[in-house]
């Protein structure tokens, strides 16, 4: 039976390919109905200690086979996941923490512990690997490292009946007040990405997914979801291997990878770094790229590095999952643009103008979107949610995407940038003015402003202005600040300034300090 | 061996001044920098650049791997072999 929600996919993957490789983990590999047990015996768990429908429960843990798990367990159990980035600043994880109101963590004890997240006392249960004596808290804390799905096969635990529109994932994304804001998506929107996306590129249970994205990131949903929909295999890669492109080759290549899907950073940093010319890479065919645009020359050398694969330039915001794709016919040529291709599946697009009425193709404006993969709302932000949905009669409501576009006479959509202040840095959404105020909470900033640096690309300069009489290098404010930011939005570059270049109507004059440190320094 | 012995403080003092996201943590040789949040991806890439510039190593992508950066003292090593090869 096809599935009808994401809670379904792990058993419908275990009846699809009963037998072979279903999980390759770090350490140990696992068939599709290994998986299942051991899913079924997690959300047993969880629900036998009042974890109810519609709870919401954290994943906080390293990347790897157990991620993943946790993550179908408390889809099963009926309750909503929000996962955490592993290594994001304590004051982060509680931001996400107090907004969402998570009542149980599954996880890896030294994260849990690192993070500071047991400070909240809303947290009652926590199920984790590791050393649980280390965590020192008056909720419960069961350990799961010895997890037997055979012993105690717990036959009386009802699993609740999930329906799609049941609310099934809360994914955080930076807010413009530096409060991040959180994405919620339906069992049906999620599962309407996998099979738009299973279809578009025939995945089938001979595909061995490699899974290069972190829970906390939406793209994360092709591993999550689309791979068990195709009941294809996923090698599993840790966050280090992440970090060390050769590291991520020789595992990829060995395990006969034949799907990628990462954001174009790190498949630049396997282009620079990844020793590419030293592995086989007979069973790759596709490269799926997503997060920012990739530059044309870059592309090109990736693209006869790996000539088997095809190269696919995936476009959409988390709000609606992806919703474009782009099959490249060929290399791109020097300095043209890589467009995002039409709407995936059933996805609809309008180009509007600053009056939202519609514009003719060739004409840029802002793209909304009308997709199946829509989220149902942000979080505890029905202001927002509102500002951002236009109702529509005969198909989901549309998104405002925010981002310029213009569509061609074939209905290919070209990205043009961003109408407001959010930038891509390493393929992770940031709002300028939210890590702006951020720093302004540092005792002695008085006005910053933030963009991309022109100096190193990926990372963020600052421009600030200091209290009168006092000294702030670099390093200290670099400190100072991963305690509050993810390390993406941590100035790489600061410059400090007596004063700031105004507007006429006496605003600061943030474009201009934006371009100047957008600015590559020269070779001195 | 006293160039080892000093390569290894200066990597450690190097990480902990320029590199680390955490001040309360100290990096000892054999503090594991990855799995703990201490160096993201581009401070992995600021300590390939110190050993490149101050060692006057050259190292292949190859050998830019987990194994070789987990701690200062598997750095330390990989410095070895590539200075004695």
């Amino acid at each position: 039976m096809a599935p009808r929600t994401l809670a379904d996919l792990v058993v419908h993957a275990a009846h699809t390919r009963p037998t072979g490789e279903g999980i390759i983990g770090l350490v140990q590999r696992f068939s599709w109905p290994e998986v299942e047990r051991r899913i079924r015996k997690l959300a047993q768990l969880l629900i036998a200690n009042g974890v109810a429908r519609g709870d919401r429960v954290g994943v906080m843990r390293p990347k790897g086979h157990e991620s993943f798990e946790a993550v179908h367990a408390i889809l099963r159990a009926g309750a909503i996941m929000v996962p955490f980035d592993p290594m994001a600043p304590a004051e982060a994880v509680a931001a996400v923490l107090d907004d969402s109101g998570v009542s149980a963590i599954i996880g890896h004890a030294p994260t849990i512990k690192r993070s500071n997240a047991l400070r909240s006392e809303v947290v009652e249960l926590v199920m984790c690997t590791g050393n649980t004596e280390t965590l020192n808290t008056d909720a419960v804390v069961i350990g799961i490292d010895d997890l037997d799905p055979a012993a105690g096969d717990d036959g009386f635990v009802e699993f609740p009946a999930v329906e799609p529109d049941d609310p099934a994932y809360l994914i955080y994304t930076s807010g413009s007040t530096g409060t991040p804001k959180g994405i919620l998506h339906t069992h049906a929107s999620g599962l309407a990405y996998a099979e738009a996306t299973v279809r578009e590129h025939s995945m089938t249970a001979e595909d061995r997914v490699a899974a290069m994205t972190g829970l906390h990131f939406d793209m994360s949903t092709f591993e999550l979801y689309a791979a068990p929909l195709a009941a294809a295999a996923i090698v599993q890669m840790s966050e280090p291997h992440l970090r060390f492109p050769a590291s991520f080759t020789e595992r990829a290549a060995h395990e006969r990878t034949t799907m990628w899907y990462a954001v174009t950073f790190l498949l630049q940093q396997i282009l620079e770094r990844g020793a590419l010319d030293q592995r086989n890479w007979s069973s790759l065919r596709m490269v799926m790229f997503a997060g920012e645009v990739f530059p044309s020359a870059a592309l090109r050398t990736l693209m006869s590095a790996l000539p088997r694969a095809e190269f696919v330039n995936v476009y959409g915001p988390a709000e609606v999952n992806a919703s474009n794709t782009y099959t490249l016919t060929g290399p791109p040529v020097d300095g043209e643009m890589v467009p995002i291709g039409p709407g995936l599946a059933d996805a609809e697009m309008r180009v509007v103008d600053d009056l939202e009425n519609p514009v003719p193709p060739g004409t840029k404006g802002i793209l909304w979107i009308s997709a199946r993969t829509r989220m149902r709302e942000y979080w505890n932000r029905p202001d927002l949610t509102e500002e951002t949905r236009r109702p529509r009669q005969d198909g989901p409501d549309w998104y405002i995407t925010g981002d310029v576009v213009h569509v061609d006479e074939e209905g290919i959509v070209w990205f043009h940038g961003r109408s407001d202040h959010q930038v891509k840095l390493r393929g992770i959404r940031v709002e300028l003015e939210g890590v702006e105020s951020t720093l302004t909470n540092h005792p002695q900033v008085l006005h910053a402003v933030a963009g991309p640096w022109g100096g190193e690309p990926g990372t963020l300069a600052v421009t600030a202005v200091l209290s009168p009489g006092t000294e702030l290098d670099l390093r200290s404010l670099q400190r100072w600040a991963a305690k509050k930011l993810p390390s993406v939005a941590i100035p790489a570059h600061m410059t400090v300034a007596h004063s700031l270049p105004q507007t006429a109507s006496g605003k600061i004059d943030r474009k201009t300090i934006r371009a100047e440190l957008a600015r590559i320094p020269e070779e001195t | 061996m006293s160039d080892v012995t000093t390569l290894a403080g200066e990597l450690c003092s190097f990480i902990d001044r320029e590199v680390s996201l955490d001040p309360d943590t100290p990096v000892e040789p054999h503090t594991d920098l990855l799995t703990t949040g201490l160096v993201d991806s581009l401070g992995a890439m600021e300590i390939v650049h110190w050993l490149e510039e101050a060692r006057n190593l050259d190292i292949d992508p190859v050998d830019i791997t987990i194994e070789n950066f987990q701690t200062v003292e598997k750095m330390v090593a990989l410095a070895k072999r590539l200075t004695v090869g």
